[in-house]
């Protein structure tokens, strides 16, 4: 087998297990998630770590039959940097399983990175290889950097302990 | 009646998280009765999420008057009742009135009630009123414009 190939059955082995895990990876009802991530929200605002928000966010809405998006239009934190979220969940038989979701973190100005994305793309890309289902996007590259696939809940806690603390301070 | 100042679940829950679920208060919430089961619910998830445990909900005909301690015994692991006070029971209000202390033993009380029995509650009942932490007005998270799945 050829590198090229070699790369890409890598790259299909790497899907396969994200899709695997993703399936897995079974969520609260979208009521009840809105109610943890909002109580995690407020919790950091008393922390000092986030500016004031809405009560009403994340605002829970229903795209279609099945499919819920939990979405922060922007949350502030005092460094200036903001982070906006969306999280969809599908319902199936064996309960609500993560179908996409976007973390946009955006830096102060002053700061040498502007923004960090994480996505997980609502189908796995035909290319495998350069687009993994979930990635994350580093300022204005178009590079697609794998991710690994984790609970949307435990990539907000990444981004208020790790992500902005180091990058937006 | 007065409008006492307006409250969510989840604003409500918070106080309790930060005061601390074993501090003796007893809570007056009035909503409107069309909207008692929502709250009820809005209040039992908030408990749940942001205290961690299931409070103990009870409607006001399972709290029998001559055996209130059955009904406020103190648990550890889930130190709020939730009572919903959804038909005017005058034995019950006159055995809490008599009893309060019963009441504040438990941890956290939340009675929640519409307009009229409130008003009856803070008319007939003055133990139980002087030993109020407060009176809110409270609605459901629909009433703020939230969604809900």
């Amino acid at each position: 087998m050829n590198v090229e190939n070699e790369l890409l059955r890598l790259a299909q082995d790497r899907e396969t297990k994200a899709e695997a895990a993703l399936a897995e990876m079974l969520l609260e009802p979208p009521d009840r998630l809105r109610r943890q991530l909002r109580a995690y929200l407020f919790r950091n605002v008393d922390y000092g770590r986030m500016k004031r928000t809405g009560e009403n966010v994340p605002q829970l809405t229903t795209v279609q039959a099945g499919i819920n998006e939990l979405a922060c239009p922007e949350a502030e934190f005092p460094s200036g940097a903001r982070l906006e979220f969306r999280i969809q969940l599908e319902e199936e038989q064996r309960g609500w399983l993560v179908k996409r979701f976007r973390f946009h973190l955006r830096l102060p100005r002053s700061r040498g990175l502007n923004m960090i994305r994480i996505h997980l793309n609502a189908e796995p890309s035909r290319d495998q290889l350069a687009v993994p289902r979930c990635h994350m996007h580093i300022s204005g590259s178009r590079a697609h950097v794998p991710f690994p696939i984790m609970d949307p809940r435990l990539i907000l806690d990444l981004i208020f302990e790790l992500v902005e603390p180091d990058l937006g301070a | 009646m007065i409008d006492f100042f307006a409250t969510t679940p989840f604003r409500l829950v918070r106080s309790l998280a930060a005061a601390g679920q074993n501090t003796p208060s007893v809570y007056l919430l009035i909503c409107e009765a069309a909207a008692m089961n929502a709250v009820r619910a809005d209040i039992a998830a908030e408990i749940q999420v942001q205290l961690g445990f299931d409070p103990r909900s009870l409607a006001a005909l399972e709290a029998q008057p001559e055996r209130l301690e059955d009904a406020f015994r103190h648990e550890t692991a889930r130190p709020v009742v939730l009572l919903s006070l959804d038909l005017w029971l005058p034995k019950l209000i006159d055995s809490f009135d008599r009893n309060v202390v019963l009441l504040t033993e438990v941890g956290t009380v939340l009675l929640l009630a519409s307009p009229g029995i409130a008003e009856r509650i803070l008319a007939v009942a003055p133990n139980l009123r002087n030993r109020l932490t407060d009176v809110f007005s409270i609605k459901p998270e629909e009433a703020l414009g939230e969604g809900r799945a």
